[in-house]
Order: structure tokens, then sequence, then C-alpha cells
């Protein structure tokens, strides 16, 4: 009679347990869905690709394969923008904020295929990812300052595929040398190095590394490769301001007259057309951010 | 054990999703900061290049104070002026409150003449920035 009872009552307790069981699942998931889908709808604004997406781009092209570049899709979101908007293939333009908006999606980059083009591109691109640098960073700067080797000029003391001056050499192969001292060994010595591209891609990379860092300092939150392009273009000073400053900024009022005579930008440039400039010739690489 | 498996992959499907890509947002200014002006950093162009000079910001006035930042080639600079041992007040872009010696700072000068004052200001993006305007 008692074992029969203490039977039944353990029956009991066990069905009890697996009603409160299945009633579990569909509570806690009716508090999670509730707790988190508002927020993640809340969170997805409709987008649209006016392209084909990102493609993988091989470091080494398979021996005989022709190289194809395709034009990267740029997302296009139905809300508007009050202080300008990028348009177009190549140029951002746009309007607002006192007459001077503009955007830096500006249409496909292949800055990375350029750089991968010439013959120590993918080692300059493997030593870029050695430093923990984004190596669309570097390939942006070697695209802008000689179009990677097909434009190298001796003006003004700069040196080389990227146009470092010495002193920007030798701080850029000090931080790439601290981030990853196993470079060492494919370093040309002495002022030899600036005209070597392996070598001044790296100190170029240490250099952008060092920019990063600095914008970070001044709390510019994730510095993108367009900022980082006014450290490399203006200096470690004036490249910190051009980052801060409002778009519709003069370039004249904040940056050397002869600095930009220099790179052939007239003292009335805003901030904003100059990004945009920058955005025209490399890209939505000009929005990335510098480090990976 | 169970129910927290569940608990965690509930919440897992239903979390929002953090965006990895930030869309580019111009910046502009929001307000300017009362009671801060310009200045500019007293060096040679060839200093201002040069990416191995650096103007420190201190914790204190003094050589000995902590290094908290580094001087750009403007300076948010405490209006009217506090100083103290040859160091005067700054706001840093962080929105910490340092110490540069004088000796290494100047009025802000338009450097093109284009005409436009500096203003320290409260940026779009929640920093502090600068607007040039007349």
């Amino acid at each position: 009679m008692s074992a029969s009872r203490t039977s039944e009552k353990h029956a009991s307790q066990r069905r009890r347990r697996e009603m409160h069981g299945r009633r579990a699942v569909p509570w806690v998931l009716w508090l999670s869905l509730a707790c988190g889908l508002p927020g993640a709808a809340a969170g997805q604004v409709p987008e649209t690709l006016n392209g084909p997406p990102i493609q993988v781009t091989p470091y080494a092209p398979e021996p005989g394969v022709p190289l194809i570049t395709i034009p990267l899709g740029t997302l296009t979101s139905p809300s508007t923008d009050s202080n300008g908007s990028g348009s177009g293939n190549g140029s951002g333009s746009g309007s607002g904020d006192g007459g001077s908006g503009e955007g830096l999606d500006g249409g496909g980059s292949n800055v990375l295929s350029t750089l991968l083009g010439t013959s120590w591109g993918s080692t300059a691109v493997a030593n870029a990812e050695a430093v923990g640098l984004n190596p669309t960073a570097l390939a942006a700067t070697c695209e802008l300052e000689s179009g990677c080797g097909a434009n190298v000029g001796g003006g003004g003391g700069a040196q080389g595929v990227f146009q470092m001056f010495p002193a920007a050499y030798q701080e850029g192969l000090q931080t790439a040398l601290a981030a990853n001292p196993s470079l060492a060994s494919q370093i040309v010595p002495g002022s030899a190095g600036m005209n070597d591209p392996v070598t001044e891609a790296i100190a170029s990379a240490g250099y952008l590394m060092q920019a990063n860092q600095a914008l970070q300092a001044q709390n510019v939150a994730d510095p993108t490769i367009v900022q980082g392009r006014g450290y490399y273009e203006f200096g470690p000073t004036y490249g910190t301001i051009v980052a801060t400053a409002t778009q519709s900024t003069p370039l004249g009022a904040i940056v050397p007259a002869g600095l930009l005579a220099d790179n052939n930008i007239s003292p009335t440039t805003t901030v904003g057309q100059w990004q945009a400039s920058v955005a025209a010739k490399i890209g939505n690489a000009a929005s990335q951010p510098i480090i990976m | 054990m169970r129910r927290l498996g569940l608990i965690f992959v509930a919440f897992a499907i239903s979390a929002p999703r953090v965006s990895l890509a930030q869309p580019y947002q111009p910046l502009h200014a929001v307000k300017p900061l009362d009671g801060y002006v310009c200045m500019s950093l007293n060096l040679s162009q060839e200093q201002m290049m040069n990416p191995s000079v650096h103007v420190p910001i201190r914790s204190a006035p003094s050589a000995e104070a902590p290094v908290t930042g580094m001087a750009a080639a403007i300076v948010i600079t405490k209006w009217p002026e506090e100083q103290e041992r040859g160091y005067l007040r700054v706001l840093q872009l962080d929105g910490r409150l340092g110490w540069i010696d004088a000796r290494y700072l100047k009025p802000w000068v338009n450097l093109g003449n284009t005409g436009d004052r500096c203003f320290p200001s409260l940026m779009s993006n929640g920093r502090i920035g600068f607007a040039f305007h007349h």
C-alpha cells in the first residue's frame, strides 16, 4: 500500500515536471523574442545594392587566368541625408550643411588590384597585414602618391612609390618594426630603402599605423583611410585638425599655403571637397578603417 | 542547465545585430564651446611636419607631471586664460583638461587669411572639434 502510494506520488511529480518543462520552452522564447525583435527591427534599414557585392581578390593570381575587374556595387538607403550624399561613379557630390556637403561613397575601389598588379604588391600586402594594417589603406596611399609607381616624381624631397619624406620614412619603419620585428629581414638599409618599394611599403604601413594611433589619441573614433590620408598628406599636427574640422572649413585656414601648393590643392578647397576628391580617386576605400 | 541553454539560444536568435560597417557622416558643428578659444602651436613649419616632434599635454602645470596627450596644430585653451607656473590650461579633444607649456602656444592665426575665425565646438558626432567661419 505504502509502496503503491509512493509510486503514484513519484509518477505525479514526474508528470508535473514534464508539464513544467514543456511550458518553459515557449515562455522563454516568447520573453526573449519580445525583448529582442523590436530592437532588431528598429535597427534595420532597407538597402539595395546597385551592383555586384565585394569580390574576393586573390593575392597571387592563378597563372594564365586573365585579370578581371568588377566594379563594386554601393549600398543605397532610402533615408535622406540633409548633410549631403555621395553620387556618381568615382566622385561624390551633394549639397547641404551650408552648401558644402559631400559624400565619400565614390563608387568601386580598385586600389588593391592596382597594388597587387605590381611585382612587389603581394609582398607589400602581406607585410601590411603583418603589422595589423588594412592593406587597402596601403594600396590607397600607393595609388594616390604615384599610381603605384606609374608617376613617381622627385619633388620637394619626397621619394619612392609612396613619396615619403626622410623623417616620416624613419618614423614609419620604427613603428612597423616595433609591431613586427620579423620584417627587418626584408628591409634595404640606409636611404636606398626609400626607393625600394617593399622597404618603403613597410615604412608607409608603419606611418599609417602611427596615423591611426595619433587620430585615436585625438578622440577620432575608428579613423578611416581618408582621415589617415590627411595625416599622410598634411603631416601629424595639421592632419589631426583636418580630421576634426567641419566639412565647410577651407583648407587654407588650417593648412599652410605652401603645403597645399606642394599638393596642388587650392586654399579655398573645403575639407569636404578635399575628402570627396580623395574618394574620387580611391573609391569606397576612403571610408574603410585604417586598421584591420 | 537545459533551460539556460534555451535562453541563450533564444536570445542569440532574437538579439539585434550590430552593424560592422559605419556609414560616413559628414561632420558639422552643433554648438560652440563657451569659455574656450583656439590657439596655434608655436613651432616652425619644419617642426610641425616632423612626426617625431611632439608638444606634450600634461596633467598638471609642471614638466614632471604625467603626459596625457600630444597637441595638434590647433589647441583649445581656456578663456579667460588660466596660467600657472608658465603653463596654460587646455582642453583635449577627448574632453580632459590639461596643461601645455605656454611657450609652445601663440594666438590662433588663419594660415590662409581666408577671413574665417576658429571656434572650438561640439560636433555632430558628439565629440570636440573645430568650426571655422566669420
